[in-house]
C-alpha cells in the first residue's frame, strides 16, 4: 500500500507571489474548496510529477497573530488548533525578496513550529534590478533552512525548489536556535507552556511557539480575530496567568517578542543581504508619487472607479440580454414544447426558471466586479483605494476598504456583499453588508423610470432632479445607517487602518480570471440553491388558487388578482393605504421580491396590459397614470410616485440579497435584522412623505 | 507641526520631487544598532536603548515629535510606541518597532490616513494610529543622490 501523500503548506505574507508559486508548482491540476465552516478559499494541488506530495496553500498573513478570520485559519491549521484540518508535514514560506525584513518577521515565527521548511525568496529579479545582494546560502546557513531564490512569474528557481522539497526531511526539526525572551517573560511562558502540554494544544515541537502566541491577551477576547477556542477551564486559568504577570490588552508582551523578532533579523541579514549603494527609484515610486498626488491622484480615483462603474452596468447589458434571451426565450420554450400545458410546464417555466434567471441575469455583472476587483488587487491599487477613501469613510465609522463595496452596490448588491470579504474587522464587514443594499442599484432602476415617467408629466430637468434625489436619498440612509449601526449594536473598538500599499505591479489576466472564477462561481452554487427554493415559493403565491378557464379568458389579470399574491396585496392594501398605495401596487411590492424590476410585469399583468411590458412600454405608462381609486381619484399623483419610489429606495425587496447575506454571515438572524430594518425604514419614510406631502397640500 | 530640523526640499510638493526624496529616505539605514546578540544566537544579550529621550535631545537639539506630527518628506528614529488596544502589537509586527527609521512620505487626499515608508516598504496609517508613535525627527539623509 502506499504511504499516505505527504502534505506540504504554502504560507506567506500577502502580496508576495503566493498564487503564482503555488500554480507553478502545481501547474493546471488544482481544486479550490472552502475551509470547513467558513468561505475561505483553500487551493490544494498535486507537487509537479510527485503523486505522494500534495500542496495546499494558507490564506496571506503577517504574522500568527491573525487579523482577520482566514489569518485565524492560518494559524490554527498550522498549530492543530482547527479540529477539522490536519497539521501540515512540511511548509514553503514565501519571501518577497524587495520587502525581506517585514517578509522575514513571519518566518521567524514558523521557523518555531519545528516543520521541516523551505525558505523561498520569490521576486529575485525585482532584488537584482535594484542592485541589492542575496547571498541565499548565507542565509540559509543562519536560518537553519534550504533558501531557494525564485520568480515565480517567470518559472525560475522552480525546479530547484522543487528537487530541495525532495530532498526534505520528514521528521520534525528544529531550525535556527529558538528566539530569546526577555526576562521577565520567562515565568510567564513557563506558566503558559505547562498548561500548552497538558491540555494537548501543542507537542514538544512547537509548545514554547503556542506558548509565546497565548501571551497575548486578544486570545482571550471572543471578538478578536486572534481568540484561540479554549475550554473554560483553560481560558481561565490563562486569565489567571495573564494577571498575575500583569499582561492587560495596554501590555502585549507580543510587542516586545515583536522587537526581538526583528532585531534578530537585522542579525539574519547582516552581511547576506547587500543594499545596493544607489537607490535606483522603480517604476512604483514614480507611478506612486502621481497616483497618490493632491490633484492627479483624485483624477485618476475617480477615473477608475468611472471605468468600473461603466463596465458594470454598460459592458455587461449584452452579456445580461444574452443570458435573458438565453434562459427566459429559448430554455422556457423548450422546456413549455417539451412537456405542454399543464401545471408542470408552469412551475418549470414561471417557476424555477423565471425565478432563477431573474437572478443568474445578475452573473455577467458579479463577474466584471469581481475581475475588476482582482485586477486592483493584483496591481496594488486595491490598497491605494482604500488609502484615499478612508478619510471619508472613516467619518461614518467605516474603514477605507468598504468603499468599493458599497460603490459597488450601486451596480448590484449582490457582488458587493460577496466583495466585503476583503474587510478584516468583523464589524465593519457586517456595517458594509447591512448597509450596501441600500445604494440604489440596477434592478430599482426601471422601477424609477416608469414610475417617473408615468407620473412627471414631460419636464426632463424634473425628471433628471427626481431620479438624482433618489440616488442620493440612498447613498446618504446608507452612511446614515452605518453611522448608527457602528454606534450601537455593532459598538466596538474603532478598527486600525494599518494597511500595506504593496509596491504597483503590471496585472496579469490569467491569476485574475482564476480568482474571479472562484469568487463569482460562489453565486452560482450557494446563493442558486436559496434563491431556487424562493423562486418556487413566489411562484406558487401567484399561481395558486387557480381561477376557473373562463376567468382567465375574461382578461389577464384575473388569476393574479384572486391568487395568493392578489390576496396578499389586498390584505396589506390597510396597511399601505397611508403610504398612498392601493392593493394593486401592493401585489406589485410583493412580488417585488424576487427582484424589483419584477414589479413592471406586475403591474402590466395587473392593470391588463399583459406581461410583455417594460419600463418604456407607453401603454403601462398610460395605464398607470389614469389608474383610479375607487372613489374616482387618481391613484398615481406625483406624490404618491415619490412615496412608491422612496420606498423602493430604501426596502429589501431582493431575495437574492437575502441569500447571500445568509451566506456570507453564516446564519439567518443578519438577513431577518436586515430585511426588518429596511422594511420598517421603508415604511416609515414613505409614510412621512405621503402623509406630510398631504399636509402641505401636494395631494 | 513642521519638524525642527530643517528639510530643505520641504517646499517642493511635485511627485517627482517627493519621489526623490523617498528614494533616499529608502537606501538609509533603518536606525542605529541597539540590539546585540551573540553570533550563535542562543544566549541573546539585549542592550537597552543606547540613547535615552533626554540625551538624544541634548545631542542634537531636537525635539521628539509624534509620527502624525512630521512633515511629508521628514523622517525620524522611533522612540516609543504607546498604541493600545493590540494596535500596538500590531504595529510593532509590522515593523513599527523601537529604532526603526521611518519616513512619511505622503498623506491622502483628504490629509488622513498618512502613508510611511519603513524598513523598505510602504504603510498607511491614521493620524490617530500615528499620534501614538514617538519618533525622533532626523534631517532627511542622501539628498544629494
Amino acid at each position: 500500500m502506499a504511504a499516505p501523500p505527504r502534505r506540504i503548506a504554502l504560507i506567506g505574507n500577502p502580496n508576495s507571489g503566493k498564487t503564482t508559486l503555488f500554480n507553478r508548482l502545481t501547474g493546471q491540476r488544482r481544486k479550490v474548496a472552502n475551509y470547513a465552516g467558513v468561505t475561505v478559499d483553500r487551493s490544494e494541488g498535486t507537487l509537479r510529477g510527485r503523486n505522494g506530495v500534495r500542496l495546499f496553500d494558507l490564506p496571506g498573513c503577517y504574522s500568527l497573530t491573525p487579523r482577520s478570520l482566514d489569518q485565524r485559519i492560518a494559524r490554527d491549521t498550522l498549530l492543530g488548533w482547527n479540529r477539522d484540518e490536519v497539521r501540515p508535514d512540511a511548509l514553503v514560506v514565501i519571501i518577497d525578496a524587495s520587502n525581506l525584513e517585514r517578509n522575514l518577521f513571519l518566518a521567524t515565527q514558523l521557523l518555531e513550529l519545528g516543520l521541516p521548511t523551505v525558505v523561498v525568496c520569490n521576486m529575485a529579479d525585482v532584488l537584482r534590478k535594484r542592485g541589492d545582494r542575496l547571498d541565499t546560502a548565507e542565509l540559509s546557513a543562519r536560518l537553519g533552512a534550504p533558501v531557494v531564490a525564485t520568480v515565480a512569474s517567470s518559472g525560475e528557481g522552480i525546479d530547484e525548489l522543487c528537487s530541495v522539497l525532495d530532498a526534505l526531511p520528514s521528521a520534525a526539526v528544529c531550525h535556527s536556535s529558538p528566539l530569546g525572551v526577555p526576562e521577565e517573560l520567562n515565568d510567564a511562558l513557563a506558566d503558559i507552556r505547562e498548561l500548552v502540554m497538558e491540555q494537548g494544544l501543542a507537542n514538544a515541537s512547537n509548545a514554547t511557539l503556542a506558548a509565546k502566541l497565548l501571551l497575548s491577551p486578544s486570545v482571550l477576547v471572543k471578538d478578536d480575530a486572534s481568540h484561540v477556542e479554549l475550554s473554560d477551564d483553560d481560558a481561565e486559568r490563562l486569565r489567571a496567568i495573564h494577571r498575575r504577570h500583569h499582561i492587560d490588552a495596554d501590555n502585549s508582551p507580543l510587542t516586545v517578542l515583536a522587537e526581538r523578532r526583528y532585531a534578530w533579523i537585522g542579525q539574519w541579514l547582516d552581511g547576506a543581504f547587500t543594499r545596493a549603494e544607489v537607490h535606483v527609484p522603480g517604476a512604483s515610486e514614480r507611478i506612486d508619487g502621481l497616483l497618490t498626488h493632491r490633484v492627479w491622484g483624485v483624477a485618476a480615483f475617480a477615473g477608475v472607479m468611472f471605468l468600473m462603474l461603466t463596465a458594470i452596468f454598460s459592458w455587461a447589458t449584452p452579456l445580461m440580454d444574452g443570458i435573458d434571451w438565453l434562459i427566459n426565450q429559448k430554455l422556457a420554450g423548450i422546456v413549455a414544447t417539451v412537456i405542454g400545458q399543464g401545471i408542470l410546464s408552469d412551475l418549470l417555466v414561471d417557476g424555477v426558471i423565471a425565478g432563477v434567471g431573474n437572478v443568474v441575469v445578475f452573473f455577467p455583472q458579479i463577474c466584471i466586479l469581481f475581475l475588476f476587483i482582482s485586477l486592483l488587487e493584483d496591481s496594488g491599487y486595491m490598497a491605494r483605494v482604500a488609502y484615499v477613501m478612508d478619510g471619508l469613510m472613516s467619518r461614518v465609522g467605516l474603514h477605507g476598504k468598504s468603499f468599493i463595496p458599497m460603490l459597488s452596490s450601486f451596480a448590484c448588491a449582490v457582488p458587493a456583499i460577496m466583495a466585503t470579504r476583503t474587510i478584516e474587522d468583523r464589524r465593519d464587514r457586517l456595517t458594509t453588508i447591512l448597509v450596501a443594499p441600500l445604494m440604489s442599484c440596477s434592478a430599482r432602476l426601471p422601477v424609477y423610470i416608469i414610475i417617473i415617467s408615468a407620473v412627471f408629466g414631460a419636464n426632463p430637468w424634473l425628471k433628471v432632479g427626481i431620479m438624482m434625489a433618489m440616488y442620493l436619498l440612498g447613498t446618504v440612509t446608507a452612511l446614515l445607517v452605518a453611522l448608527v449601526l457602528k454606534r450601537t449594536i455593532l459598538k466596538g473598538p474603532t478598527p486600525t487602518f494599518i494597511l500595506e500599499l504593496p509596491p504597483y505591479r503590471l496585472p496579469r489576466l490569467g491569476p485574475s480570471i482564476q480568482s474571479m472564477w472562484s469568487r463569482s462561481r460562489v453565486f452560482l452554487t450557494e446563493a442558486g440553491t436559496i434563491i431556487l427554493a424562493m423562486s418556487v415559493v413566489l411562484w406558487a403565491l401567484a399561481y395558486f388558487p387557480r381561477a376557473s378557464a373562463a376567468d382567465i379568458e375574461a382578461g389577464s389579470g384575473v388569476q393574479l388578482r384572486q391568487s395568493y399574491m392578489g390576496r396578499i396585496g389586498r390584505v396589506i392594501e390597510p396597511v399601505i393605504e397611508p403610504l398612498g398605495f392601493d392593493w394593486k401596487i401592493g401585489v406589485g411590492l410583493a412580488s417585488s421580491f424576487a427582484a424589483r424590476e419584477v414589479f413592471i410585469a406586475t403591474m402590466g399583468v395587473v392593470y391588463g396590459v399583459g406581461d410583455e411590458v417594460d419600463e418604456k412600454s407607453a401603454t403601462l405608462r398610460e395605464e398607470v397614470a389614469s389608474a383610479k381609486w375607487p372613489d374616482g381619484r387618481k391613484v398615481f399623483t406625483p406624490l404618491v410616485g415619490v412615496s412608491l419610489m422612496v420606498f423602493y429606495v430604501l426596502a429589501c425587496q431582493c431575495m437574492s440579497t437575502i441569500a447571500v447575506v445568509r451566506k456570507e454571515t453564516g446564519n439567518w438572524g443578519w438577513p431577518v435584522f436586515m430585511f426588518t430594518y429596511m422594511t420598517v425604514l421603508a415604511y416609515v419614510a414613505s409614510l412621512v412623505v405621503y402623509q406630510g406631502g398631504r399636509l402641505l397640500g401636494l395631494a | 507641526m513642521r519638524c525642527d530640523v530643517p528639510c530643505p526640499v520641504r517646499a517642493c510638493w511635485v511627485a517627482g520631487m517627493r519621489t526623490r526624496r523617498n528614494r533616499s529616505a529608502v537606501a538609509g539605514e533603518c536606525g542605529p544598532k541597539r540590539m546585540l546578540y551573540r553570533p550563535d544566537g542562543v544566549a541573546i544579550e539585549y542592550q537597552e536603548k543606547p540613547m535615552t529621550k533626554m540625551n538624544a535631545a541634548e545631542n542634537s537639539g531636537d525635539r521628539i515629535l509624534t509620527l502624525d506630527q512630521l512633515e511629508v518628506g521628514c523622517c525620524g528614529t522611533i522612540e516609543n510606541v504607546a498604541a493600545r488596544n493590540g494596535c500596538g502589537q500590531f504595529l510593532a509586527e509590522m515593523g513599527l518597532t523601537n529604532g526603526a527609521r521611518v519616513t512619511v512620505s505622503g498623506t491622502a487626499p483628504l490629509g488622513d490616513p498618512i502613508e510611511v515608508s519603513v524598513r523598505g516598504y510602504r504603510l498607511s496609517l491614521r493620524r490617530s494610529e500615528a499620534s501614538t508613535i514617538r519618533v525622533l525627527p532626523s534631517p532627511a539623509q542622501g539628498l544629494a543622490t
